[in-house]
């Protein structure tokens, strides 16, 4: 360390030299000087506190002075007591006013550079001239010592608090490292450099001061360090709880949630802290203490069954197997004893015993489960399950229920689906047409009784082929669904193997008039992505993989690659689509491919040869047709009679509406004679929306405020049109008035079918306006009825 | 699908709040104490000579003949069943509530 050289020169002071300094310090006279005097103060040559003799001389010192102290220092006998006592009031006194200070707004002065103290006036510290500063210098306040020994209390304070932090308290070293540091580490300098032969009574009086500070801390700590301690107390209390609320992670934050940060004291905020932990240890005990009750009731129930097991061997092996058992399978075993479905729900105790000893079963629950989840994980799977089994499902319990009855023929289904046993799959389809009663207690039992007698054995026989196709054409057993467990025994060894496939998703897109393969692949994008499926447990290349990672932005290029796709081959390259029937379905397939299954439950992944197609877009090779005469006369004729806002009585049936003159019609209508009856015509709009135009329908356009009629004859849809209003009051239809030629909306009126005036274009400021036709194909978005 | 099978599970039990490894805990030593309290349950219907026989089809594996089994025995298996499970999640909770 670097040595002051005005304070320390390098010509040191001889013993006798310093012994004859301190004596004619004593005695008054200037010490002997061996250098010339210093511009700053040595503490060597501070001012050293007086030693008084009475009480009384102390309020010459101090501007006030308790009763008590005067008498403790009454009672002091050694001039070191005297001057350490002195020192000790003056910091206290230091400290108030600093105190008293920052009350008044002047701030805390930093603990380290505390305000010079002026001690009493005594011959030793009376103000002095200045010393001349030499140059290069410049003129620097001499630092008491009094102030450093504060200081040296800060410094103190922190380090015990950082030994309470640490959870030891090492006192006597961080008082003596503190004290040294701070307030005579230079006298400690000198010492070592005196060989440490003589000690200063400076620094003794230190080290007495360091053992009186050691020995009484509470007593002897100016009330500013205590205030101190006092406010890093509290902030270690905060951290320490801050540090308990992130440990405790979710927990902490379910807590603090529902709560406001109101304004808080701190002494507030440290009971609020203190409670959340108080409340996160609470719950991480239950958690330890629920884990505990329930290997307590395990062994009490052990206990009993041992009783009444009525065989040596009794029941411990359901323990025993039941911890063999991996998570998933566990899962399975608590659905299956109704764990999750409510306290109402079906159990199937021999199914969960069963799982439990072989494990075997454990893909007939993981189904079930799935099922469940399924039918009772809300609308979406509800209605798809609606429309699939023309059944609803309400509550948790049902759809339990439902589960259960369903899960083996749909795993039979499924087969029927994947490898085109079109016998299995019919068989299924007519159980899932039959109505279950949900109400019987025993739904359970259904499928292993359907299963069982499946349908004279031809389900057992079909299922079995269908694994014996799939052994044949290489298909993994894990890529096989779960079979229903009546069906197991017939089934390869394979089959019955406990392992999970990746779980097919149950989504089910059904035709809808005017569109076509692709709007349903975009449809089936949509519901796959609803599902938060996994893409990397599909094959790659997979149809399912690629719609899984498809983009919203890349989705109508990639369903027209599929649609394309040689391996599906419903878009041809002469540009015609293979057309899709009202009726038919799209699917996923086991192997991730879509399904088309038809009416006649037919599957097809390809397009099968000759089947027919849909003319290409644009449609410049679409025949178009007139309005047939006998319309044409019914519009003049109408034109020219009084306008009537009624519908009833109506005039006799006119002839069908014609179609309008843009539309698309299908290849296979398109060559057929006039004479086909109107009722077998469709027409495909741009949009791709196919319309039955000998049919009155209801149609919803564009957004919800319009309603359109068309198709069949104005009687008809006259017809139509009130049949729907009564079942939607508060409707508007847009068709046509009695003439055919304009387009007015049509409403109830005191139970009436009324319309209101012919609709007009907006025109150009008003101008321009024209009455607008009847609704066309063209603003046909879907059919509502 | 896990998650959602735990999810329900827990839900029901009321650990929802509960971090998923002490719930997949909670679970799976849940289910132990439910599968238990359904045999408990039925063997307790079952009549003595008929224990034996029940041991050996659970042991076995066979949940066809198991049910068929208790179907004949014990009819009114699958209601001791759900009582018991039920009974075994309302102890559950009232450990929680206290």
């Amino acid at each position: 360390m670097a040595k002051n050289p005005e304070r320390y020169p390098k010509k040191k002071m001889s013993r006798e030299e310093r012994v004859a300094q301190r004596e004619a310090k004593r005695a008054g006279a200037p010490a002997p000087s061996i250098e010339p005097p210093s511009t700053t103060m040595s503490p060597s040559s501070e001012p050293r506190p007086p030693v008084l003799e009475t009480p009384a001389e102390l309020k010459e010192i101090f501007r006030e002075v308790p009763p008590a102290l005067s008498e403790k220092y009454a009672t002091l006998k050694t001039d070191r007591e005297k001057q350490s006592f002195i020192k000790n009031t003056k910091i206290s006194q230091q400290a108030q006013a600093e105190r008293e200070n920052e009350k008044r707004g002047g701030g805390r002065r930093p603990a380290t550079t505390p305000e010079p103290f002026v001690g009493p006036p005594s011959p030793d510290n009376l103000p002095e001239p200045a010393p001349p500063v030499p140059q290069g210098q410049t003129p620097g306040t001499p630092e008491p010592r009094i102030s450093r020994v504060f200081a040296g209390h800060e410094i103190l304070k922190t380090r015990i608090r950082k030994s309470k932090k640490g959870g030891t308290l090492k006192r006597t070293t961080d008082v003596e490292g503190a004290l040294r540091k701070a307030v005579w580490g230079d006298e400690q300098q000198v010492l070592e450099e005196d060989g440490g032969d003589a000690i200063p009574p400076e620094a003794k009086g230190l080290e007495e001061e360091k053992q009186f500070v050691d020995e009484d801390l509470g007593s002897n700590i100016p009330p500013e360090a205590k205030r101190f301690e006092t406010e890093e107390q509290e902030f270690i209390d905060k951290n320490i709880a801050a540090r308990h609320a992130a440990d405790s992670g979710e927990l902490f934050e379910t807590l603090e949630k529902g709560r406001s940060r109101p304004e808080r004291t701190p002494a507030e905020e440290r009971s609020y802290l203190r409670e959340l932990i108080e409340k996160a240890k609470q719950k991480f005990e239950w958690w330890k203490s629920a884990d505990a009750k329930l290997i307590e009731r395990s062994k009490e129930l052990d206990a009993e069954l041992e009783k009444m097991s009525g065989t040596e061997k009794g029941f411990r092996w359901i323990g025993e197997q039941y911890n063999k058992l991996d998570w998933k399978s566990k899962l399975a075993l608590g659905v299956a004893l109704g764990v999750g479905a409510g306290v109402s729900s079906a159990v199937m105790a021999p199914t969960a015993l069963a799982l439990c000893t072989t494990g075997i079963v454990a893909q007939r629950i993981a189904g079930l489960s799935t099922m469940y989840l399924k039918f009772e994980g809300g609308k979406p799977y509800q209605e798809k399950a609606a429309k699939l089994f023309g059944k609803e499902f309400n509550s948790k319990e049902v759809a339990m229920a439902k589960a259960m009855g369903y899960t083996a023929v749909m795993g039979a289904a499924m087969w029927g689906l994947a490898y085109g046993t079109k016998e299995t799959y019919q068989w299924l389809m007519d159980k899932l047409e039959r109505p279950i009663d949900l109400s019987a207690p025993k739904v359970s039992t259904l499928s292993i009784e359907d299963a069982e007698r499946g349908a004279d054995g031809r389900a057992m026989e079909a299922a079995a082929e269908a694994a014996r196709q799939a052994e044949k054409i290489g298909i993994e057993t894990a890529q096989m669904p779960p079979m229903p467990e009546g069906l197991q025994a017939t089934a390869t060894p394979e089959a019955l193997a406990p392992v999970y496939a990746p779980e097919v998703p149950l989504a089910v897109i059904p035709a809808t008039p005017g569109h076509g393969y692709e709007y349903m692949l975009k449809q089936m994008w949509g519901e796959l992505q609803t599902q938060n499926l996994n893409p990397e447990n599909y094959p790659e290349g997979s149809d399912i993989r690629r719609l899984i990672e498809t983009a919203p932005k890349d989705i109508d290029t990639i369903v027209h690659k599929i649609a394309g796709d040689p391996t599906h081959g419903f878009f041809k390259l002469d540009g015609t689509s293979v057309r899709i029937d009202l009726g038919s379905h799209m699917t996923i397939g086991n192997d991730g491919q879509v399904v088309l299954v038809t009416p006649g439950n037919e599957t097809f992944i390809q397009a099968p040869e000759g089947s027919p197609v849909t003319p290409p877009y644009p449609p410049e090779a679409i025949e178009t047709r007139p309005p047939p005469p006998e319309v044409r006369e019914m519009i003049n004729n109408a034109a020219a009679s009084p306008e009537s806002s009624m519908l009833e009585p109506r005039p006799e049936p006119p002839p069908p509406a014609p179609p309008s003159s843009d539309v698309h019609v299908s290849d296979t209508l398109a060559t057929a004679p006039e004479t086909t009856a109107p009722a077998l015509e469709t027409v495909t709009n741009s949009l791709g929306v196919s319309i039955a135009t000998g049919e009155p329908h209801i149609y919803a356009g564009e957004d919800a405020a319009h309603t359109y009629a068309y198709g069949g004859s104005p009687t008809e849809q006259a017809d139509k049109i009130a049949g729907y209003l009564k079942t939607h009051p508060k409707a508007v239809v847009f068709g046509p008035d009695e003439t055919g030629a304009y387009r007015v909306p049509w409403h109830l009126a005191e139970g009436k079918v009324i319309h209101g005036p012919a609709m007009r274009t907006d025109g150009f400021l008003s101008l321009f306006s024209t009455s607008l036709k009847p609704p066309g194909p063209e603003d046909l978005r879907s059919i509502i009825t | 699908m896990q998650e959602e099978m735990t999810a329900a599970i827990a839900a029901e039990l009321g650990i929802g709040e509960v971090p998923i490894e002490e719930q997949q805990k909670l679970i799976s030593q849940f289910g132990e104490v439910a599968l238990k309290a359904t045999t408990l349950a039925i063997v307790g219907k079952l009549a003595e000579a008929k224990r034996g026989e029940f041991v050996k089809l659970a042991e076995a594996g066979d949940a066809t003949a198991l049910k068929a089994f208790l179907d004949t025995e014990v009819p009114d298996h699958e209601t001791l069943a759900r009582g018991a499970v039920a009974e075994e999640v309302r102890r559950f909770k009232a450990f929680q509530a206290a």
